[in-house]
């Protein structure tokens, strides 16, 4: 398993694990961020910036920091 | 205890209604204008309007509710009539906006209820919508969802569904999920969810006329209407029941539906459970083992079980009633592309903020020029300070008025309205996203990138705006920030004593000075306050062409408010000002100052009055110059010294209203640590700045 970080732009991926405690899995549910869904990795913006993922066909910006924390499985 | 829970709701929303965002569109039928308008921003209804005056007063209550961004506000202002400020970007209604709203014979009320995700009690937001639900028991509540994120969407209504309110579902922005080859049966969504389901285009107006024709026909009763909450998997279901059975019997007092709470206590709630748990121990105590029963099935938290369960529901509903065709990349993607490159994207980042702020300049100084041509025509502006006391004040509230309208009216119209273009089209997003690392470094994240935009307007709105983030630490940090943003106010000082009298190249290397402070005093503020930077998370919706017709409106909104605000002070201050010099009191300050202007700024001795009457609003440091010497400044002061005037009035204090506003929003003691930090700042830089090119000269 790689996080958002890691995985390549482009590719498809199933999320598989958050890390981190109830607020911060709470504010990524509600963007339907969460376990079992498939998304696609858009970019990630240079200098260390955030990710962009595409989920259900809407496009949503994570910090990196963040990114890290969601750990998915490539397909 | 039910009596508990109604005060608190009393108190958030009295809260909100002493607020004066929280405005009522009072239109008067009878009269020509109001009659005109709703004819032409709402076709129908006008044969409606003669019935009205043997109506009596009694409303009808309708609420919008849904996620963020999904076009209430669009709705909203579509139906009444009223300003809302709409942007692309999320989370701007944080207060309860009403209107009012004539239709088929009916008076209606329409509330616009802020945007959020869920009911669960993590922010303001939700409580207050979930008690205003409850508590004030609106007639009907108009779900409204995004058409293109349709599953993420339906999790909300899911929980909607459970408060038992009566509903009708608005699918908004059909166009935008056509566009992203989305295609939804209405029919189906109905029947799963049964609950009638309206498609709209709200920007353009479509379908709002059978969304209030549907719910005037509920309310009617025309359907009959029962809601019924959908059923969760079958383990999670039977100890709902049994736990909804339970609170029945206890009959307690809760205003909130019985299934909702029972959801809720097994989600462990804090606030629901803390108003159960005064009224009867048992049904906690049974909650608390319910929950551990299906945590022993799922091995997972309750609340988790029944969060998936509900993604469970409402993916199995979009999948059911939506259809995704395959795309070509579309341009819009392609444009996507460009915009967050690694190096397209900063130079397209960088040209929009430049951009938008070239357009002010040029667009305003070609305005201003106008207007004061026109102002002159009626009666010179040249100061006058003898004569009798009436004509002295009546000259300094002519030279107030004046100084308004040809100041701040021509920099900050063509500013928001510019600003409101970018913000429709999508593409502040994705400046905020590509800035993202960079704000960082000033402990905030890109979406804190959109207030100090604004900020370049005027700092009111944008420290307004700041409520976008997360909590109090980066609120404060961003509107820190802010008060060194140069607004048009203090535009119009370099503008006024640099560019004019010294030269551009001088006027524009104080922009960058005042950015390079405003990087700086951010980074130290940073370190200073403690705590940790929240991440970014930001949806980044689709570009789209943004409407005319909106970006009038908004523009005219927000500058409606800044002269309210700020025209009143204006006028008054610059009668006060005259009269206080033409009666000698302004020389004994500018004596006591004299160590700090003279000694360490460089500057002449009446530069304190300048800067301390610069403190009301920033342009009276060019009004009260020209109050005091006329237009030909360049015999009193030298280039250095109206670099220095300037530099130092555009950092040390944030004007009246930017305190006033910081005051509502942080309280004294935050206000008065900022205001000292820059005072000190603007010391400091300017002294430096002085010595450094003093020999240059």
């Amino acid at each position: 398993m790689i996080t958002l970080v890691n995985l390549g732009n482009g590719r498809n991926a199933i999320i598989r694990r958050i890390e981190g405690g109830p607020g911060l899995k709470n504010r990524l549910e509600v963007m339907n961020i969460r376990e079992g869904k498939k998304v696609k990795k858009t970019c990630s913006g240079p200098l260390r910036g955030p990710v962009v993922i595409e989920i259900d066909g809407s496009k949503i910006a994570i910090g990196r920091g963040m990114a890290n924390k969601v750990w998915v499985e490539e397909i | 205890m039910m009596e508990l829970g109604k005060n608190k709701t009393k108190k958030i929303l009295s809260s909100l209604k002493s607020n004066e965002i929280l405005k009522t569109n009072d239109y008067n039928p009878k009269t020509k204008k109001h009659q005109h308008r709703r004819r032409k921003r709402f076709r129908y209804g006008f044969n409606s309007f003669r019935k009205k005056q043997d109506q009596d007063e009694s409303y009808i209550t309708i609420a919008l509710a849904g996620n963020a961004n999904v076009g209430k506000s669009v709705i909203f202002n579509e139906l009444t009539g009223s300003n809302q400020i709409i942007g692309n970007w999320p989370g701007k209604t944080v207060e309860i906006a009403e209107g009012k709203l004539y239709f088929e014979g009916q008076n209606i009320k329409i509330i616009d209820l802020p945007g959020i995700y869920s009911f669960y009690t993590y922010s303001m937001e939700e409580s207050v919508t979930r008690e205003y639900i409850a508590f004030e028991k609106p007639d009907l509540v108009i779900n409204v969802i995004d058409a293109s994120v349709l599953e993420r969407n339906l999790f909300f209504t899911i929980q909607l569904l459970e408060m038992k309110v009566p509903m009708l579902i608005c699918i908004n922005q059909m166009d935008i999920a056509q566009q992203k080859g989305i295609v939804i049966d209405t029919n189906k969504l109905e029947a799963a969810l049964k609950v009638p389901v309206v498609p709209t285009v709200a920007i353009r107006g479509e379908g709002l006329h059978e969304l209030m024709d549907k719910a005037v026909d509920i309310l009617d009763d025309a359907y009959n209407y029962q809601i019924n909450p959908i059923e969760y998997g079958a383990e999670v279901e039977r100890r709902i029941k049994s736990l909804t059975r339970y609170i029945e019997s206890k009959e307690s007092e809760i205003e909130y539906p019985s299934r909702w709470v029972a959801i809720k206590l097994l989600e462990n709630d804090p606030e629901i459970r803390k108003m159960v748990e005064s009224e009867s121990r048992e049904v906690i105590g049974r909650a608390y083992q319910l929950a551990g029963e299906i945590e022993k099935i799922h091995e997972e938290p309750s609340f988790a079980v029944i969060a998936s369960e509900r993604y469970a529901m409402a993916n199995r509903i979009s999948q059911g009633a939506q259809f995704q065709k395959k795309l070509k990349t579309s341009f819009a993607e392609k444009l996507d592309r460009m915009v967050t490159h690694r190096v397209y994207g900063y130079i397209i980042s960088a040209l929009v903020i430049g951009g938008l702020l070239l357009w002010t300049f040029v667009v305003g100084d070609f305005l201003s020029g106008i207007l004061s041509d026109a102002f002159s025509f009626f009666q010179p502006i040249d100061p006058q300070v003898s004569g009798s006391i009436v004509s002295i004040l009546w000259n300094g509230a002519f030279g107030g008025l004046v100084a308004g309208v040809t100041l701040i009216i021509p920099f900050v119209i063509p500013f928001y309205f510019m600003l409101s273009l970018i913000e429709n089209s999508g593409i502040l997003t994705r400046v905020a996203f590509m800035m993202d690392s960079a704000m960082h470094r000033i402990g905030l994240h890109g979406k804190a990138l959109i207030p100090l935009i604004l900020g370049y307007g005027c700092n009111v709105p944008a420290i307004e705006s700041t409520r976008i983030l997360e909590n109090r630490r980066e609120r404060l940090l961003a509107a820190f920030a802010i008060t060194f943003a140069p607004c048009s106010a203090r535009t119009i000082v370099i503008m006024g004593l640099v560019a004019l009298y010294v030269n551009i190249w001088w006027a524009l290397a104080l922009y960058a000075i005042d950015i390079l402070v405003m990087l700086i005093a951010g980074r130290i503020a940073y370190k200073v306050i403690p705590g940790e930077t929240s991440g970014l998370i930001m949806e980044m919706h689709s570009f789209k062409i943004p409407s005319l017709a909106v970006a009038f409106k908004q523009t005219w909104k927000r500058t409606k408010s800044l002269i309210y605000l700020v025209f009143p002070v204006y006028i008054i201050a610059s009668a006060l000002i005259q009269a206080l010099y033409a009666f000698g009191f302004l020389t004994p300050i500018a004596n006591f100052l004299a160590p700090i202007t003279v000694f360490w700024l460089g500057l002449p001795v009446f530069a304190g009055v300048v800067l301390i009457f610069g403190a009301v609003r920033k342009e009276y440091t060019i009004l009260m110059l020209v109050a005091l010497f006329g237009t030909n400044l360049a015999a009193v002061l030298t280039p250095v010294q109206f670099i220095i005037l300037a530099l130092v009035s555009m950092l040390f204090i944030p004007c009246l209203s930017t305190i006033t506003i910081m005051l509502r929003d942080f309280g004294w003691k935050a206000t008065g640590t900022i205001a000292i930090a820059n005072i000190i700042t603007a010391m400091l830089v300017g002294g430096i700045v002085f010595r450094i090119i003093n020999p240059f000269f």
